[in-house]
């Protein structure tokens, strides 16, 4: 018995250590191999929930250190600045009446003009608490989950300087996180139009660490009626994002001899980089 | 043994979560050092590589929670790093600066090809820009940079928190 059984553990022994690199490479395979399987996702969530809690108290910590610091610099600047508000306050006074009256004619001019209110949306405010550990624009982790209503491929979009854009959807929702996945991602798909000719395309992703997308699929017709500059909307022909929801600004259009269709680089409407705060929309509240 | 690994899986841990947090202010030309990686080779090449096998498997696991490539992906990378990288232990003389320079270029090297095989294997989507971009090379360069900090930071927190010498006699 022990004479069977021993060239067996000697082997074992002997090579232990690259058994186990072989069993973990095997599980690790089998894991992406099966990924997106009903049900073998869940290690992901769970870990994501534990993980988005530390992301949280470290991203929070830094942004108490950082307010505090700010508060003591702008105490400084705050007297000169009362003075010189003090100063404006009696010019203002005049301007305000002119734009009471403006406001005023401008409700009137709306009306007038039949103008709708832009379609609104149930949204949740989110605060990113931590990015992809290796690549910066791969990854956003918010601060809210499935605790507050995050759900799977709910669209994600944020305001910056007044215009509102896309910046991607809800890839995995932990219990108190969740994990966006940017239009800058190349595995990310968005069904789009050119917004003052309509035509359609598809916009992805680089998946590099530059702020660039490109739109495919656009008829090679297209050529002669869209230009540099033009905006880039949301189709809303899928079942994810709302329709005309701003994706970018076409930069460079390139089309080949061979190809029915054009090769568009567009610049995103918001800059990634200062992303601090998004809204998921939801179709209910 | 166990020991060894819950400490580097301790370190591992919080340095992911700085990763996350904090060094994405640190974005030098859209990249930012993954200085993640780098630690985990330098203790990798400290602690062997039965246990950095072990450490890599569970961190990767971890860190593929929080990002949107599939369960496993960055698991099958830091464990087979872990044993790689755990082959040098006690084969190769650690000086300062050289040593430190060349583990992190490798190691980035390393996740770079290693990534990108896994995309062409398992077919998932990524374009080969994403991994050989000038966000690498500016990741390469960092990670190069920062190595012999983190070396040395290493070596200092070892010595602190270490102290392994004994009184003799009795």
């Amino acid at each position: 018995m022990s004479s069977a059984g021993s060239p067996l553990r000697h082997l074992v022994s002997r090579y232990r250590r690259g058994l186990i690199l072989l069993g973990f490479l095997v599980s690790s395979s089998v894991m992406i191999l099966f990924n997106g399987t009903p049900g073998v996702a869940k290690p992901q969530e769970i870990g994501l929930s534990i993980f988005g809690f530390f992301q949280g108290i470290v991203s929070g910590s830094v942004h108490v250190a950082g307010q505090l610091g700010l508060s003591v610099v702008d105490l400084a600047d705050l007297q000169s600045k009362y003075q010189r508000s003090a100063a404006l306050v009696k010019k203002y006074e005049g301007d305000e009446r002119t734009l009471v009256q403006l406001r005023e004619e401008n409700r009137r001019l709306r009306e007038q003009l039949s103008f709708h209110q832009t379609l609104s949306y149930f949204n949740v405010p989110v605060e990113i608490i931590g990015r992809d550990p290796s690549k910066v624009y791969s990854t956003l982790i918010v601060n809210k989950g499935y605790l507050d209503g995050i759900r799977k491929n709910l669209p994600v979009i944020a305001t910056q300087g007044g215009v509102t854009g896309l910046v991607g959807k809800v890839a995995a929702v932990g219990l108190t996180s969740s994990v966006v996945q940017p239009i800058l991602d190349a595995n990310l798909f968005i069904a789009a139009r050119v917004e003052n000719t309509r035509h359609e395309g598809l916009v992805t992703g680089k998946g590099n660490n530059q702020e660039v997308l490109s739109m495919s699929y656009v008829k090679k017709s297209a050529m002669e009626q869209i230009s540099r500059g033009d905006l880039i909307v949301t189709a809303g022909i899928d079942s994810i994002y709302p329709a005309d929801l701003l994706i970018g600004r076409i930069q460079v259009i390139t089309t080949k001899e061979y190809q029915t269709s054009l090769d568009i680089e567009l610049e995103p409407i918001l800059d990634f980089s200062r992303l601090e705060y998004l809204n998921i929309l939801r179709s209910e509240p | 043994m166990i020991r060894t690994v819950l400490w580097a899986l301790g370190i591992l841990g919080l340095l992911l979560v700085i990763q996350t947090t904090l060094l994405s202010y640190l974005v030098v030309f859209g990249s930012k050092p993954n200085v993640l990686l780098v630690v985990f080779v330098i203790l990798a090449t400290q602690n062997g590589s039965f246990s950095s096998q072990i450490v890599g498997f569970v961190l990767g696991l971890v860190v593929d929670t929080i990002t949107t490539m599939p369960l496993g992906y960055h698991a099958f990378i830091f464990s087979l790093a872990g044993y790689l990288f755990g082959l040098g232990r006690g084969k190769v003389y650690f000086d300062p600066i050289v040593l430190p320079v060349l583990l992190g270029l490798l190691a980035t090297i390393y996740e770079t090809i290693i990534g990108f095989s896994l995309n062409i294997l398992f077919n998932l989507g990524q374009p080969i820009s994403s991994y050989f971009n000038m966000g690498t090379l500016f990741q390469t360069i960092l990670n190069i940079l920062l190595s012999p900090l983190i070396f040395w930071l290493y070596g200092w927190i070892k010595e602190k928190f270490q102290n392994t010498r004994r009184g003799f006699g009795g």
